[in-house]
């Protein structure tokens, strides 16, 4: 038995309602699967079906499945995209304007898909949680009593929790120009009151204390730092919460918990769907693109385990309007970047059996290869920001200026292989990462700062700004620690001191704003460079680039954890037209076709092919409109980091020879070639 | 009895899935703005992207006189939206009082085709109809299409109910017979039903065409042909089909 969080989630999960047919159609469907190879299904457990199910239609669908010797995963947190009226919501809860989100504009948090458009309910409201545990808690009863007469059916089971709402509550004027832009949060009656219960149990702990040098959790201008902070909390109090609802009486069934992200009901996709649906214009399939990897950067937690990311397309959003090679790129897109985060995808079962046979047989052989770890995304660098949802930005009160963000440059810099996350529980699931940048957004309590220096301690970097906000007892024990400390300062644009931490680094910087005898460009150039320095710092520099921004380069490292230096590079192209583009990579890598390495059986062979292949860190390829290039890469992680060393220290070697000879060798000239002379 | 509303059925069985290739095409452009900045530009050119951030104006000039645009500004928008929170229904609904509500700052909304079904119960058929009957659909499949059957259910000439009718306790024999099934459905849910079987493709292919005469001529034609047949058969219905082909 997996605890929750722990258990593997397929990468790709075919979704059949149970509900949405009669049990004759659902048995002659589960055949028709069953018959195509698929055994494993996923299904939406809306809270409105489960409440009225007088025909006891999960049950019957439970035994189909048992039948079947078929596994099937039960979403049951409330999700937006599910296809039942008000999302599956009760009625009543869903059409009672008194318990309805509000969000950051004061105005209801409305989710624009079909079957209707609706406000979303609160998730602090009294009235929904109390209902929704209870609704949990039957469920749980219904799966443990069935549990009971067959073993077997709870071994096939998978329950799926998830964040639900608390990521869509964001207005959509503030979401066009990038998704999760601004401060999302709900800030409806009863999430005001549960916020000013939250300040005052700040305000009543003794690290933040009256009198000391750390933020004051009252004070006017720390509120949307502490509003940050209870968003995510909610959040992670929410999940906890429904998560003790289950497994009471359906002991040893899986329980996972999974971030559902559904790009058709994103805020961000608000007017565009609006049109669509109004002027039957067309899908906006380019913000559909730029939402997987938004989906893709954000690591969500509970507790301690990590949130599976999986992306849900629907049955009859925007995206079933897409043509055929669009649906295909961002299926494929989606399935490697969330698959090799541990998640996956969730995709109508109309929507699968209607692509073509062989993409759909090179869908799952990546997914098998996922599934068995086999191509992982990277991380290189963490960003530690107050609230997953929003971003990091916070504005001075007095200059009304923005302060300085890491993520936008992080995301520029290491594109996918930049995380974001709001738990410093985080940091420990990626060996790899070798920094962590903390926005200036975040708290830095007591608890949270042990953990980041832990982290720090093995060899890593910590930055953070001179002003970063945190408790009195943090900064008590900072100002302590560094008084014994040697430092270095530093200054490129930004000035900013490095102190010893164990065997890594801490990196306190002074923030630069614009009106301090700097202009915008400059603050933003200095800020470039200084990102860039703490990355080369950490060795955390980005191993290749392309020259043409229609390209998207997605490098998912084989077998990470020998450190062997392979990686599946998958090349996308998603513009409507053909892209030829020049790869570069820091050192010399050898190329091959993907699909053809993975469908070899041994690795060994493996091996010797791609030794046969020229050695080269430039690559020009001609990518198709939509199109996905998978390539084989051999050469990147420590090997290549000791390649580009050793050609470092060549070049250096070959300087310092080249200095010695003109001084001593009369007539000698620096750039004269003698390599012919010892042939 | 409660059909309830299985609004996957539904979409599946109005709007087929079609197969295209390459990337989408339309003619119209959508520009998203708050006063003079475009935030959202969706179009079928990778060019346009670049117009966000970029005053009205000079996105209208980059779309060109070639595509039709159509610019609403966001506050606007949001008016609309929160007013449809108001209305009751489902996306149908919603969708036609948005149309009403939104007025865009540049252009005209498209033109929406309503489903050929709903356009001819909203129109002057809604005179002669009763104030609840039911509609059903049996759609005859073939080698690459699934067969698939919807009642819909329509009180006082709006959608309220809509699902494949459970048939699983009616014996093979009855559930062959259209008009027997008809029977059944008007006892089960209490309202008036009108059968209609016809073949898949030709359903899909009248869907895809639209409210346009075309449709109804072709679908006065095939009753004409028994390649659809009404269950049972009023002389009135098939009067009204071969009406809306003429008028």
């Amino acid at each position: 038995m997996g605890a929750p969080g722990k258990t593997a989630i397929y990468p790709l999960q075919i979704l059949v309602n149970y509900w949405e047919l009669k049990p004759q159609r659902l048995a002659a469907k589960l055949n028709l699967l069953l018959r195509n190879g698929i055994t494993h299904i996923a299904t939406f457990v809306p809270w409105q079906v489960a409440e009225n199910d007088i025909s006891h239609s999960l049950t019957k669908f439970l035994q189909m499945l048992a039948d079947r010797k078929m596994s099937a995963t039960l979403i049951l947190s409330p999700e937006v995209g599910v296809h039942a009226l008000y999302a599956g919501l009760p009625k009543d809860l869903a059409k009672n304007s008194e318990i309805q989100a509000r969000n950051r504009d004061e105005s209801p948090a409305t989710v624009i898909l079909p079957p209707r458009i609706f406000a979303m309910p609160t998730l602090h409201a009294k009235e929904l949680t109390n209902r929704y545990h209870a609704f949990l808690t039957k469920l749980d009863g219904m799966i443990g009593e069935l549990g009971r007469a067959q073993p077997e059916l709870l071994e096939s089971l998978q329950l799926v929790l998830t964040g639900s709402f608390f990521k869509y509550y964001r207005p959509a004027s503030g979401s066009q120009l990038a998704a999760f832009r601004g401060q999302n949060g709900d800030r409806s009656n009863a999430a005001e009151l549960a916020f000013r219960n939250e300040l005052d149990h700040y305000a009543n702990l003794r690290e933040f204390a009256a009198g000391g040098l750390g933020i004051v959790p009252k004070a006017k201008e720390n509120e949307p730092l502490f509003r940050a902070q209870f968003q995510q909390n909610a959040e992670e109090l929410f999940r906890i919460r429904q998560s003790q609802q289950v497994r009471k009486r359906s002991l040893g069934v899986d329980v996972v918990q999974a971030e559902l992200f559904t790009p058709e009901a994103d805020p961000s996709l608000a007017y565009s769907n609006l049109f669509q649906l109004t002027g039957r214009g067309m899908p906006d399939f380019p913000a559909f693109d730029r939402m997987i990897a938004e989906a893709a950067t954000r690591q969500a937690m509970v507790g301690e385990a990590r949130a599976a990311p999986v992306l849900h397309w629907t049955g009859f959003g925007p995206f079933t309007r897409l043509t055929d090679s669009e649906k295909q790129y961002l299926i494929l897109k989606s399935l490697l970047l969330l698959g090799s985060r541990g998640g996956g995808i969730l995709l109508d079962e109309a929507e699968w059996f209607s692509l073509s046979n062989a993409f759909r047989k090179r869908v799952e052989l990546f997914a098998e290869t996922l599934l068995g770890r086999e191509l992982e995304l990277e991380t290189k660098a963490f960003c530690l920001t107050g609230h997953l949802w929003s971003d990091g930005k916070v504005t001075d009160a007095v200059t009304k200026e923005a302060s300085s963000l890491f993520w936008p440059e992080l995301r520029l810099a290491l594109d996918t292989q930049a995380r974001l996350i709001a738990s410093p529980e985080a940091l420990v699931w990626e060996m790899e990462a070798k920094i962590v940048f903390i926005e200036p957004n975040v708290i830095l309590t007591t608890e949270k700062w042990h953990k980041l220096i832990d982290w720090v301690e093995s060899g890593r970097v910590l930055v953070f700004s001179k002003h970063q906000p945190m408790s009195s007892a943090v900064r008590a024990d900072f100002d302590a620690a560094i008084r014994t400390r040697a430092k270095l300062d530093l200054n490129i644009g930004t000035r900013y001191f490095v102190y010893g931490a164990g065997e890594g680094k801490l990196v306190q910087f002074d923030p630069i704003t614009v009106g301090a005898g700097a202009t915008n460009a400059q603050v933003s150039s200095a800020w470039k460079q200084f990102v860039a320095s703490m990355l080369s710092l950490a060795r955390a520099t980005p191993e290749m680039g392309v020259n043409d921004p229609r390209i998207d380069l997605v490098c998912l490292k084989r077998g990470l954890e020998a450190g062997s230096g392979r990686a599946g590079l998958f090349v996308f192209n998603g513009s409507r037209a053909t892209v030829a583009a020049e790869i570069r990579f820091e050192n010399e890598v050898t190329i091959a076709d993907l699909s053809a390495v993975l469908s070899r059986a041994s690795g060994a062979s493996t091996a010797e092919a791609a030794d046969d292949a020229a050695e080269s860190n430039r690559f020009e390829l001609e990518t198709p409109p939509c199109g996905v290039l998978p390539i084989s890469v051999t050469g990147l992680g420590e090997s290549g980091l000791e390649k580009r060393d050793a050609g470092n220290l060549t070049g250096l070697t070959a300087r310092a020879a080249d200095e010695a000879a003109a001084n001593e060798l009369a007539g000698f000239q620096m750039g004269d070639d003698f390599s012919g002379v010892f042939k | 009895m409660d059909l309830g509303q299985d609004w996957d059925a539904l979409h599946r069985t109005l709007y087929p899935r079609k197969k295209s290739k390459g990337s989408s095409q339309s003619n119209v452009v959508f520009i998203a703005h708050h006063a003079d900045r475009v935030l959202r530009v969706v179009g079928d050119s990778d060019d346009l992207l670049f117009s966000t951030g970029a005053p009205v104006a000079e996105a209208m000039n980059a779309i060109g006189a070639n595509r039709k645009t159509v610019a609403i500004d966001i506050a606007e928008m949001d008016r609309a939206i929160a007013q449809i929170l108001k209305t009751d229904g489902g996306i149908y609904e919603q969708v036609l009082a948005l149309r009403d509500e939104l007025e865009p700052s540049r252009g005209v909304i498209p033109d929406w085709e309503e489903h050929f079904v709903f356009s001819a119960v909203r129109s002057w058929w809604g005179k002669l109809l009763p104030s609840s009957f039911g509609i059903y659909l049996h759609l005859e499949g073939s080698e690459t299409l699934e067969a698939s059957s919807i009642l819909l259910i329509f009180r006082k000439g709006e959608l309220q109910e809509f699902n494949e009718p459970d048939l699983s306790a009616v014996s093979q024999e009855r559930r062959g017979d259209l008009g027997e099934v008809a029977k059944i459905l008007r006892e089960r849910h209490r309202v008036p039903v009108q059968g209609f079987a016809m073949n898949r493709a030709d359903f899909d292919e009248w869907s895809d065409a639209g409210n346009v005469s075309a449709t109804w001529k072709n679908l006065a034609r095939a009753l004409k042909q028994n390649r659809m047949s009404l269950h049972p058969f009023r002389f009135g219905v098939a009067a009204l089909v071969g009406w809306r082909g003429i008028f």
